[in-house]
C-alpha cells in the first residue's frame, strides 16, 4: 500500500519523538518534584484560606487576616487560654463612673517603617478605624478619645463593660496614619507586628518579611509565605508533599491522612466557632410548632460525631460549652426526637395530602423550606445535607441552595430564605454579649430572620451596662434559655479546630481566638 | 459594597455609593463613559479584587497563555503522528487501536481525569505539585496533560479524517500513476493539504483556551482567566465580568483574522483569487 | 431483511442493545438499585465497598451503587431533554435564517456568532448563576450556548436545498411558504440533523456532568454523577470509591452513546467518514 520501509522508519521516528517528549516531560516532573520543602529553606510557608481581597484593615473582616499574618497588633490581646493580656497597651483601668477607660500605651514601640508609635498615633489610628469602618461602632461608640502623657483615655456615653475585649478585635489594630494609607490595600498596612508585608496577591500569596523594628525582641524568620490554598484536600496534600509547613483550617478527615507521618504534629482545640442556621420567621417558619419540629428532627450528635468524625461538638445553645455560660444547665426541650417531631407536626395539622411523602401546611399549601448555604466551608454542606435527609424522614421537604458567600449575604439581607447557615466566632471580644446582640436583638441589622422577643431585648440592654461577672453570666444564661425556648435558631455544632504543622517548624500555637496565626514564636527547628 | 460590612446598608449609604460609582446616571451616559474609558485603556476597578480590571486580566492572562500553549503543543505532538498513522493504516489494528483510544479520550470527562491524575501523581507518587496557585513548571504539568488528553482525542480523529480525505483525491491517484514515490506524495502533497482545515480548528481551540479553561483551572487551582471569570460571576463583580467579555470578544476577532490570513498563505488558490 | 440489517450493521446493533440496556437501567432503577438512593443511614458514613454496600457508602451513608444506578436516570433524562431542546431551537432558527435570509438571517446568525465566541462553560455558569443553580437552569444554560451548531448546520443545508429546481418550481406554482418548509426542505435535511443530534448525546452528558461538578447543575441530594464526583472530591484520599464509580458510569454511558451516534452516522450518512 502506501507505506514503504523508509516511511515506516520516518513515522516511527516521529512517533518516538512524540512519546519521547511526553516521557521527558514526565521525567522533568519527577526530577524537580522532590518533596519535603527543601525549596523554601530559610523561610516558612503557611497554607491558609484567605478571604481578604485587600489588606486594608477597616474593610470587612480583612483586619483579621492582617492580625493572623503577624502584621498588625492591637492594644490588648488574648492569650492561649482566652484571657486578655497586654500588648501595645501595658495596662488599663476604668474610672469610678464606669465611663472612661484608661490605657497606658507601651513605650518604645516602632512601626515597621521605623516611626515611633506615640499615644497620639494610637488615637489617630483608632479614629481612622471608627471613621472608615461602620463595623467599629457595633462594638462601642466613643464620645471622646484623649491623650494624656503616655495614657490614652476612651470615654463613652454609656458604660461599656466589654471595651477592652473589643479593642482586642483586630479591627482596632494600630496602623501608622502618617503614611499614605491608600497603599494599605495592596501593599499592606504599616503596623507594629513581628512581620511586615513584602508582597500581597489576594488569590495567590502574601509574603511577609521580618519587621526589623519589632518592639518585642528578635523575630526568628527572615521571610514567611502565606500561601492561599483554598481547597481543603489540596491543602492537606500540599502539607504531605512538604510544599507548605503549616496548614490552617484542616479538618478531622485530614487527621487520618497523617496518622503515620511522624513529621507532622497535629494540635486540636475546642473552638469558639459555632455553626447555626437562622430560621426566617417571615415565612413558613413563623409557626413555632414547625420550628420546634425542625429542630427536634435533627440528629446533631450524629452529624458531629459520625459525619464530621468528632470535628465538632453537637450544639443546642448559642454559646458553646467551651465558655462557661451554663451550657449543661440549659434546658433543651428541642433535643433530637424524630417521633416527637412527627407528632408535633401531626397535631398541628401538617399532613401529607398529595402523597408525595412530604407534609403540607395546615392550610393545604406545599411546604418546601429553602435552606441557603455557602460553598467555602465543607462542613456546612455536611450539616445541610444531613439536615435535609433527617427532615425528609419526618416529612419536611428541604431544598438546598448553595451559593457563594457574597450571594448568601445578599440573600440574608433581602430575607430570601427559610433557613440560612451561619458560621461565626462566638466571642470575638472574649465575651458572647456582642454575638448575642448582633444575632438576636430584635432591631439588629444582622437579625434578618425577624426574631423579636422583648424579654431578650431587655436583658441584652441590661447586659450592656453590667460589669459584675456573676450577674453577666446569669443574664447570658437567661438570654440563651429564651432563645432556645423560642426555637429561634438551629444550633448545629461547635467546631473543633485543628492545626497541622511540620516538625521543622517550632512554636506553632493554637489560640481560642482565631486572630493569631503567624507569631513571633514560630521558628525553624534547630 | 452592599455587603461590605455584613450589614444592611442605609438608604443614604446606598445613594452615596451609587453616586460614587456613577450608577445614578442615565444608562446611555454610563455606557458612553464606559466606552470612553475603554478607549483610554481604563476598564474600571474590580469590585472584589479592588484593583484595576485591566491589571487583573493581565495577571490572569499569562498563566492561561502558558497553559494554552503547552497543552496545545502536547496535543499536537500526540495527535498528528497518531492521526497520520491511523489514516495510513486505515482499518488495520493500529487504526482500530488509535480510534479506540481517541474514542475513550472524548468520552472521559476532564474533571475525572484531573482528579485521578491528582490522586496518583500528587498524593501517591508525589511527583508533581498539588497545591497549585503558582505557575511554575511543576504545577503546569498536570493541567496541561489533562487538557491535552481530551483535545488529543478530538484532534487525532480530525487529522485522520483530513488525511484520508486527501488520500482519496484524484491528484493522489494521478501522482501514483506517474510513479511518484509514496513517501513524496504523503509528505509533499497530502500532509500540507490535510493540515489546512486543521488550522481553523487550531485557531478556534487556541481562542477557547485563551478564554480560560474553567474546569481544569478550578481543579488544579490554576490562576487563569476561566477560574477568574467564574469567581467574578459568583461575586457579581460586574466591571471584571465586563472586562472579561470585552477580552473574549477581542480575542475572537483576532483569532478569526489570523486564521483567515493564514489560509491565504497556506492555500495558493485563495491567494490567486485575491 | 430485518435480521440482515442487524447483521450488516454489527456495530450499530451492539451499541443499540447496550444503549437500550442503559435506558433499561434508568427505567427500572427502583427494581435494580439495592437501596433507596436518598436513604441516609449516617452510622454507615463512608463505608468502604463490600458487604452491605457493594460500591461503598457516601458521606451520609447512602449506597453509592444505588445512587449510580439512579444517576443514570438523571443523566439520561437531562441529556435527552437538552439534545431535544437544542435540536428543535437550533433547527428552527437555522431554517428561518437560511430560508428568509436578509435581516432575519443577520440577527440570528450574529446572535449565534456571539454565543459561539464565548467560552461555553463560562457562559453557562453565568446563566446558571443568574437563574440559580438547578437542573432545569443547567439545561437552559447549556442550550443557550449549544444551539448555534444546529442553527449553522440547518442554515447551510437550507441554503443548499433552496437553490434546487424543485423549490423554485414549488414557489412558482404558489405553494405556501410553510408547506415548502415542511414538505420539501425539512425532509431533505432532517437525516443529517438527527445524525448530529445522535452523536451529541454523549457530549451533552459530559457538559451536564461538568456543570454539576462545578456546583451549577443538579443539587444535593439528587443522585447525579457530576455532583457525586464533586462530593467525592473532598474525600479523594480517604474514600476513592466515591470518585471511581460515578466516573466509570459516566465514561461507560458516554462511550456507548458516542459509539451509537457514530454507527447511526455510518448508516444514515455513509459519505461522512467517522
Amino acid at each position: 500500500m502506501l507505506i514503504n520501509p523508509w516511511m515506516k522508519k520516518y513515522l516511527g521516528l516521529a512517533l518516538a519523538c512524540a512519546l519521547g517528549t511526553a516521557s521527558l516531560t514526565g521525567c522533568g516532573g519527577n526530577g524537580s518534584g522532590t518533596p519535603s520543602g527543601n525549596g523554601n529553606a530559610g523561610g516558612v510557608t503557611i497554607g491558609v484560606t484567605s478571604f481578604a481581597d485587600t489588606l486594608e484593615p477597616t474593610e470587612q473582616y480583612f483586619s483579621w487576616v492582617v492580625s493572623r499574618y503577624g502584621i498588625g497588633e492591637t492594644l490588648v490581646r488574648f492569650d492561649e487560654t482566652g484571657e486578655l493580656t497586654p500588648c501595645l497597651a501595658e495596662n488599663w483601668s476604668i474610672s469610678d463612673d464606669q465611663l472612661t477607660w484608661t490605657f497606658q500605651i507601651r513605650e518604645g514601640v516602632k512601626f515597621s517603617n521605623g516611626d515611633d508609635m506615640t499615644p497620639e498615633m494610637v488615637k489617630a489610628s483608632l479614629e481612622r478605624t471608627f471613621e472608615k469602618s461602620d463595623r467599629a461602632a457595633t462594638f462601642f461608640d466613643p464620645a471622646s478619645i484623649t491623650v494624656d502623657g503616655q495614657n490614652l483615655m476612651i470615654t463613652t456615653k454609656e458604660p461599656v463593660a466589654i471595651l477592652p475585649g473589643s479593642l482586642a478585635d483586630p479591627l482596632f489594630l494600630i496602623v501608622d496614619t502618617n503614611v499614605d494609607d491608600s497603599t494599605f490595600a495592596m501593599q499592606g498596612p504599616i503596623c507594629t507586628g513581628p512581620y511586615a508585608v513584602e508582597s500581597f496577591s489576594p488569590t495567590d500569596a502574601c509574603v511577609v518579611v521580618r519587621n526589623e523594628h519589632y518592639w518585642g525582641g528578635d523575630v526568628p524568620l527572615d521571610r514567611v509565605t502565606l500561601k492561599c490554598v483554598d481547597d481543603q484536600a489540596t491543602r492537606s496534600m500540599a502539607l504531605q508533599t512538604g510544599e507548605i509547613d503549616i496548614a490552617y483550617n484542616l479538618k478531622t478527615e485530614n487527621v487520618a491522612e497523617f496518622e503515620n507521618d511522624s513529621n507532622i504534629t497535629i494540635q486540636q482545640m475546642q473552638s469558639l466557632r459555632s455553626t447555626y442556621a437562622f430560621m426566617n420567621q417571615k415565612g413558613a417558619l413563623s409557626d413555632l410548632t414547625l420550628r420546634q419540629a425542625v429542630i427536634r428532627g435533627l440528629d446533631r450528635e450524629t452529624y458531629c460525631n459520625k459525619l464530621l468524625e468528632g470535628g465538632a461538638t453537637a450544639g443546642k445553645a448559642p454559646v458553646p460549652p467551651t465558655l462557661d455560660f451554663g451550657f449543661d444547665t440549659l434546658k433543651d426541650e428541642n433535643a433530637y426526637d424524630p417521633e416527637g417531631a412527627k407528632k408535633l407536626l401531626a397535631d398541628a395539622g401538617y399532613k401529607d395530602t398529595d402523597g408525595d411523602g412530604f407534609v403540607e401546611t395546615p392550610t393545604g399549601e406545599k411546604l418546601n423550606l429553602e435552606f441557603v448555604i455557602y460553598t467555602s466551608r465543607e462542613e456546612l454542606n455536611v450539616y445541610a445535607q444531613a439536615a435535609q435527609a433527617n427532615l425528609k424522614d419526618i416529612g419536611i421537604q428541604v431544598t438546598l441552595n448553595t451559593v457563594s458567600y457574597e450571594t448568601l449575604l445578599d440573600m440574608r439581607d433581602a430575607g430570601q430564605f427559610d433557613m440560612l447557615i451561619w458560621n461565626v466566632l462566638v466571642a470575638n471580644t472574649g465575651d458572647p454579649e456582642k454575638y448575642l446582640r448582633e444575632n438576636w436583638y430584635s432591631t439588629s441589622s444582622s437579625n434578618q430572620m425577624g426574631y423579636s422577643n422583648a424579654e431578650v431585648d431587655a436583658m441584652l440592654d441590661q447586659l450592656l451596662t453590667t460589669f459584675d461577672e456573676a450577674a453577666r453570666k446569669d443574664l447570658i444564661i437567661r438570654i440563651q434559655q429564651e432563645i432556645m425556648d423560642d426555637a429561634a435558631t438551629i444550633f448545629f455544632g461547635y467546631e473543633t479546630t485543628y492545626l497541622f504543622s511540620n516538625n521543622r517548624v517550632t512554636g506553632v500555637t493554637m489560640y481560642p481566638m482565631d486572630y493569631y496565626w503567624l507569631t513571633q514564636d514560630i521558628a525553624l527547628a534547630a | 459594597m452592599l455587603t461590605e460590612c455584613g450589614n444592611v446598608p442605609t438608604p443614604e449609604l446606598l445613594a452615596k455609593t451609587r453616586a460614587e460609582l456613577g450608577l445614578d446616571q442615565p444608562f446611555l451616559t454610563q455606557y458612553g463613559r464606559w466606552l470612553g474609558d475603554i478607549l483610554k485603556g481604563d476598564m474600571g476597578q474590580s469590585y472584589s479584587f479592588k484593583i484595576p480590571v485591566i491589571d487583573k486580566l493581565k495577571s490572569c492572562f499569562f498563566p492561561t497563555l502558558e497553559l494554552a500553549i503547552v497543552s496545545l503543543l502536547l496535543m499536537l505532538l500526540v495527535s498528528i503522528p497518531l492521526g497520520i498513522l491511523s489514516a495510513i493504516y486505515q482499518n488495520r489494528w493500529i487504526d482500530y487501536a488509535v480510534r479506540g483510544l481517541a474514542f475513550l479520550g472524548v468520552s472521559v470527562p476532564s474533571f475525572w481525569i484531573g482528579l485521578i491524575l491528582l490522586r496518583i501523581f500528587g498524593v501517591n507518587l508525589r511527583w508533581v505539585s498539588v497545591s497549585g496557585g503558582s505557575t511554575d513548571f511543576k504545577s503546569l504539568i498536570l493541567p496541561a496533560v489533562t487538557l491535552a488528553i481530551s483535545m488529543s482525542a478530538k484532534y487525532t480523529r480530525q487529522v485522520r479524517i483530513a488525511v484520508l480525505d486527501e488520500l482519496r483525491q484524484d491528484y493522489v491517484a494521478g501522482a501514483r500513476l506517474r510513479g511518484i514515490h509514496e513517501s513524496t506524495i504523503l509528505w509533499r502533497h497530502v500532509l500540507p493539504n490535510a493540515m489546512l482545515p486543521l488550522v481553523t480548528l487550531l485557531g478556534l481551540s487556541l481562542g477557547s483556551l485563551l478564554g480560560g479553561t474553567t474546569v481544569v483551572e478550578i481543579i488544579y487551582n490554576w490562576p487563569g482567566l476561566g477560574a477568574m471569570a467564574v469567581k467574578a460571576i459568583s461575586c457579581r463583580d460586574y466591571p471584571l465580568v465586563q472586562g472579561y467579555v470585552l477580552w473574549i470578544a477581542l480575542l475572537y476577532m483576532c483569532i478569526n483574522l489570523i486564521v483567515d490570513l493564514s489560509y491565504k498563505r497556506l492555500d495558493p488558490r485563495l491567494r490567486e483569487g485575491a | 431483511m430485518r435480521l440482515n440489517f442487524f447483521r450488516t450493521h454489527k456495530q450499530f446493533t451492539i451499541f443499540a442493545l447496550l444503549a437500550l440496556l442503559v435506558i433499561g437501567v434508568a427505567i427500572f432503577a427502583p427494581l435494580l438499585a439495592p437501596m433507596n438512593p436518598l436513604e441516609a443511614s449516617m452510622d454507615d458514613s463512608l463505608q468502604p465497598p463490600g458487604g452491605k454496600y457493594l460500591c461503598g457508602a457516601d458521606k451520609f451513608g447512602r449506597d453509592v451503587l444505588s445512587r449510580v444506578i439512579y444517576g443514570t436516570r438523571t443523566s439520561l433524562v437531562m441529556a435527552l431533554c437538552l439534545v431535544a431542546v437544542i435540536f428543535v431551537i437550533g433547527t428552527v432558527l437555522g431554517i428561518l435564517a437560511g430560508y428568509f435570509g436578509g435581516i432575519v438571517d443577520g440577527v440570528i446568525m450574529r446572535l449565534a456568532d456571539m454565543m459561539i465566541s464565548f467560552p461555553g462553560l463560562v457562559l453557562a455558569i453565568a446563566i446558571a448563576g443568574l437563574l440559580g443553580p438547578n437542573m432545569v437552569n443547567a439545561i437552559i444554560a447549556i442550550s443557550a450556548v449549544s444551539w448555534t451548531k444546529y442553527a449553522r448546520l440547518a442554515r447551510s443545508m437550507v441554503l443548499k436545498i433552496k437553490g434546487c429546481l424543485y423549490i423554485e418550481a414549488a414557489v412558482t406554482i404558489g405553494t405556501r411558504t410553510f408547506d415548502i418548509l415542511r414538505r420539501y426542505i425539512l425532509p431533505n435535511m432532517i437525516t443529517t440533523m438527527i445524525v448530529t443530534a445522535a452523536t451529541d448525546i454523549g457530549t451533552m452528558m459530559l457538559e451536564i456532568a461538568g456543570l454539576s461538578f462545578l456546583g451549577f447543575g443538579a443539587q444535593a441530594p439528587t443522585p447525579e454523577w457530576g455532583l457525586m464526583l464533586n462530593e467525592g472530591r473532598t474525600y479523594l484520599a480517604k474514600a476513592p470509591w466515591l470518585m471511581i464509580y460515578p466516573g466509570l458510569a459516566i465514561v461507560i454511558v458516554v462511550v456507548i452513546f458516542n459509539m451509537l451516534g457514530d454507527s447511526i452516522r455510518d448508516i444514515l450518512d455513509p459519505k461522512q467518514e467517522p
